[in-house]
């Protein structure tokens, strides 16, 4: 380009003049348009003629046209101080904005003079500031942009990046933890309108594009006009060249005081001038991704948070029990449990202290516990007390009490439960249980609760009763205490039957106890549910050993005593009948002597009055042997040994026996042995032998031998009696000896009962034993054995 | 004559109702058991049989029922002698067809009305 000179060259300022299209015009020392071209006169509306040798006033705003002289100066002295920029009046009056620059000349006539040149800037001023405004707002629509929806709003944002920087593509790399790789999330392209699927997800490697990412982890932006062949970005090239990219234009995305990504901004054609504003506006989009991670995460956060909020609220109003947070004496927070707990509204709840719904007796604890829990005491955590509902009543209520923070001060959170029934149940079955127990272990008898036929539970006196201790009891098969295996099951075929159908069994069963002995035990037994014995059955048990013996004991005793007035009734029909024949031969025997006596022979006479001796006789016998063995029953008998001839007593009392049996029996008599005089009791061997003979005599009523031996020998006296009468019978045998016991085959033959008593209690006395040998219909044998002394 | 057939298994006393009896103008035969007293009655043909009831092996009834079953003796007179005051045992003798009892010990008088009363005294 050809220099300018102080000289005007007149063709070629006339040419330049014309085509220039910047306003160009020449001003004189005067301030007068010496010349004005063509864009010039557009600019200002004014046609050339219009201009020339005018003030240049004509033309400038109002403050210059003010101070037009110091200004006209300034430009002809070249002052530094004349702006660069004018704004100029049009021939409408209407101002636009220049871009003026100007030269002092020397003109032809050596005059001087000033070139000036505007270049209207309204446009670009407009274009500029339109574009300013367009990317403000831009930004204020990405700004109010809900960004809680990352994905699209990082669309949205990267789109307006690209429409607004007219760029081909935006997208936007996250890096990586270690700052080790760029991968793409999001980019926007242009040409397609859309997303281009084929570059999310891609990854760059600081690896492999080592400057680069030098650059972006510089934190600054990385603008490249020439991409391709910029230092910084050239490593790209692989990249870059087959998509045409030129130029490039990578921002930061700072999030929470830390680069995690770069806005990559890139151009497709012709190289381009980033510009400022255009880096300035890419960090505006950088920031709003920004601005979208944040409110995204803000809104994950609040959503999460309200989430987990909406889920603790649901938790706290659904709660079953009551939940408050009481704080400086009020309660602050009460859930909808505390007014049904109360039967106030959660109004009136609020509006108390909370000491006010607590019964008076329990205020104190309360208070206490409060208070300790607000100063961070250690105090009951768990406690119950009384409230009073809003009727009045008194309710039990339970609290599980923590300190906590509540809105940044000290408060307490209680969780409440209603337990008035509860307590009211368990203070019943305290009681209860408390008289169960009394009653359990105060019972005299046993008591077991059992199932399956095992003991569960047994009490003291079930224990005791069986010789057990209670826990060897529990579990234990209820076999353990029958005498065998048979007898328990059949308790066990007997008692269930009864149980199923809803009855009492009630038996009385031999139990074994723990050291083998048995006694007699009293059954009841009853099932909890008679639909369902699997549930158990409780067992009532009394030991009635002592009444049954008791029992027993007063049976015989009646026994006997029936038996004994049975045979005291024979007895004393027996004696009438034996007394009174005797007597009716006295009194026979007296009448006849007192009416006939004259008239009979002396004979008779005397054979009268001897029946009258021999009934006296007989009937002193007999009461002779009752008296014999009442003294013998009271022990009044006596044992009077004396030396005694054996032989001799035996022969005469054989020979006296003789004599009353008459002639239907044979008394054979024989001794054997020593006959030097032997100790015995002579009476109480007469009551031995005389009865033994008579009964010998009485018994075989059909006559016949009865034999009597005696012996002595080495000291032992041993007496025979035998007959073959009418025998003992087998069942009568055990009680021959007993008194008034008669043989059941005896039929009429008299008889006391009373002989073999006598018999035996004489024995008794002297010291001697008796055994016999009976059959029935063929006789009975006595053997008497006595030891003698000397 | 009439003739009263005795009998008692006590000897003494079946001596004294024979004398008894024979002072009073009876002709008295006795026996010594029950099996004794059937045969004489049967053999004797008394027109009374006085009987005590507690005897060894027939006893008074025994004999009254042998007696009673037979046509010629089913009508004969009969008086129990017995040492029992049981009024059951008496009834009972009473039912089974004897006639008249006398209780052990007897005064001799009632023994005779008792007689007199079954045997008119003849003549």
């Amino acid at each position: 380009m050809k220099t300018v000179t102080n000289r005007l060259d007149p063709e070629f300022l006339a040419a330049a003049l014309n085509v220039a299209r910047i306003g160009i015009c020449i001003v004189d020392d005067k301030g007068l348009f010496l010349e004005a071209n063509p864009a010039f006169c557009e600019l200002t509306g004014f046609s050339r003629a219009e201009l020339i040798g005018k003030s240049w006033t004509l033309a400038a705003p109002p403050e210059i046209a003010a101070q037009a002289g110091p200004f006209l100066r300034a430009v002809l002295s070249d002052s530094a101080k004349v702006p660069g920029q004018w704004k100029i009046k049009r021939k409408n009056g209407g101002l636009f904005d220049a871009l003026v620059s100007f030269r002092p000349l020397a003109g032809e006539d050596g005059r001087r003079c000033a070139v000036l040149t505007f270049a209207d800037l309204t446009v670009r001023i407009a274009e500029h500031t339109e574009r300013i405004r367009q990317q403000r707002d831009v930004l204020l629509e990405l700004a109010a942009l809900d960004k809680r929806d990352k994905r699209a709003a990082f669309r949205t944002i990267l789109e307006a990046g690209a429409r607004t920087l007219n760029v081909e593509r935006v997208s936007y790399w996250s890096l990586d933890a270690g700052g080790t790789a760029i991968d793409c999330e999001a980019s926007f392209t242009l040409s397609r309108g859309s997303e281009d699927p084929a570059f999310v997800g891609s990854r760059l490697s600081a690896a492999d594009y080592p400057k680069y990412f030098a650059a972006v982890l510089a934190n600054r932006p990385v603008v490249t006009n020439d991409a391709q062949s910029d230092p910084v970005t050239s490593e790209l090239g692989d990249f870059l060249k087959p998509s045409g990219i030129t130029s490039m234009l990578d921002v930061p995305v700072w999030f929470q005081g830390k680069v995690i990504g770069v806005i990559c901004h890139v151009h497709v054609g012709p190289a381009r001038e980033w510009s400022g504003e255009d880096v300035a506006f890419a960090s505006s989009i950088a920031s709003m991704i920004s601005l979208a991670l944040e409110e995204s995460r803000w809104h994950e956060a609040m959503d999460a948070l309200t989430r987990s909020e909406e889920k603790y609220r649901q938790v706290v109003e659904n709660a079953n029990e009551a939940i408050a947070v009481v704080q400086d004496g009020r309660i602050r927070y009460a859930n909808p449990q505390c007014a049904r707990l109360s039967g106030f509204t959660l109004e009136e709840v609020y509006a108390r202290p909370f000491l006010d719904f607590v019964h008076g007796d329990d205020r104190p604890l309360v208070m206490n516990n409060y208070m300790k829990r607000i100063r961070g005491e250690q105090t009951d955590s768990s406690y119950a007390f009384r409230i009073i509902d809003k009727s009045g009543l008194t309710r039990w209520v339970h609290i599980n009490a923590v300190a906590l923070d509540w809105e940044g001060r000290i408060a307490t959170l209680n969780f409440l439960t209603d337990v008035t029934e509860r307590h009211e149940l368990q203070e019943n079955l305290t009681r209860s249980l408390a008289e169960r127990d009394v009653i359990l272990k105060t019972a005299p008898v046993g008591i077991s609760f059992a199932s399956n036929r095992r003991h569960r539970w047994v009490n003291d006196a079930f224990a005791r009763m069986l010789g057990y201790a209670k826990e060897e009891l529990m579990g234990q098969s209820s076999q353990v205490h029958f005498p065998d295996r048979e007898s328990w099951e059949a308790f066990g075929a007997e008692a269930y039957p009864v149980l199923a159908s809803g009855g009492t069994f009630f038996p009385e069963r031999l139990m074994k106890r723990k050291d083998g002995s048995s006694f007699w035990c009293q059954v009841s037994g009853n099932a909890v549910d008679s639909a369902d014995l699997g549930r158990g059955s409780i067992w009532i048990n009394v030991d009635v050993s002592e009444r049954k013996r008791a029992e027993e004991e007063i049976r015989r005793a009646l026994e006997k005593e029936r038996e004994l007035n049975e045979l005291k009734s024979r007895f004393v029909a027996m004696t009438s009948h034996e007394f009174r024949t005797p007597l009716a031969t006295i009194l026979s025997s007296a009448e006849l002597l007192e009416n006939y006596g004259s008239r009979l022979p002396p004979e008779e006479q005397k054979d009268l009055f001897q029946s009258v001796r021999a009934a006296v006789e007989r009937m002193t016998k007999m009461l002779d042997n009752v008296l014999i063995i009442g003294r013998a029953e009271a022990e009044m008998l006596e044992f009077k040994p004396a030396p005694t001839d054996l032989s001799a007593f035996c022969e005469d009392l054989a020979e006296e026996m003789r004599r009353s049996a008459g002639t239907a029996h044979q008394l054979d008599y024989s001794y054997e042995g020593a006959r030097h005089p032997v100790n015995v009791d002579e009476k109480l061997l007469r009551h031995v032998l005389v009865n033994l003979i008579s009964n010998a005599i009485k018994y075989s009523p059909q006559g016949g031998p009865v034999d009597f031996r005696v012996r002595l020998q080495n000291g032992e006296a041993t007496f025979e009696v035998a007959d073959h009468g009418i025998g003992i019978p087998a069942e009568d045998q055990p009680r021959l000896f007993e008194t008034f016991h008669r043989a059941r085959n005896v039929g009429n033959i008299s008889g006391t009962g009373l002989g073999l008593a006598i018999v035996r209690k004489s024995l008794e006395l002297h010291g001697g034993a008796i055994r016999f040998e009976s059959a029935p219909g063929r006789g009975t044998r006595f053997h008497v054995a006595i030891r003698i002394g000397t | 004559m009439q003739t009263v057939l005795v009998i008692e298994d006590e000897a003494p006393l079946r001596a004294n109702i024979v004398r008894i009896l024979s002072a009073e103008g009876y002709r008295v035969v006795a026996a010594a058991d029950g099996d004794e007293g059937v045969r004489r009655v049967l053999e004797e043909r008394p027109d009374l049989v006085i009987c005590d009831i507690l005897m060894p092996r027939l006893d008074g009834f025994g004999v009254l029922a042998a007696l009673r079953s037979r046509s010629e003796t089913a009508a004969l007179p009969f008086i129990f002698l017995t040492a029992s005051a049981d009024k059951d045992d008496l009834a009972r003798g009473l039912k089974s067809g004897a006639n008249e009892y006398v209780t052990k010990p007897f005064k001799i008088a009632g023994l005779l009305a008792a007689v007199r009363r079954l045997l008119p005294p003849a003549g």
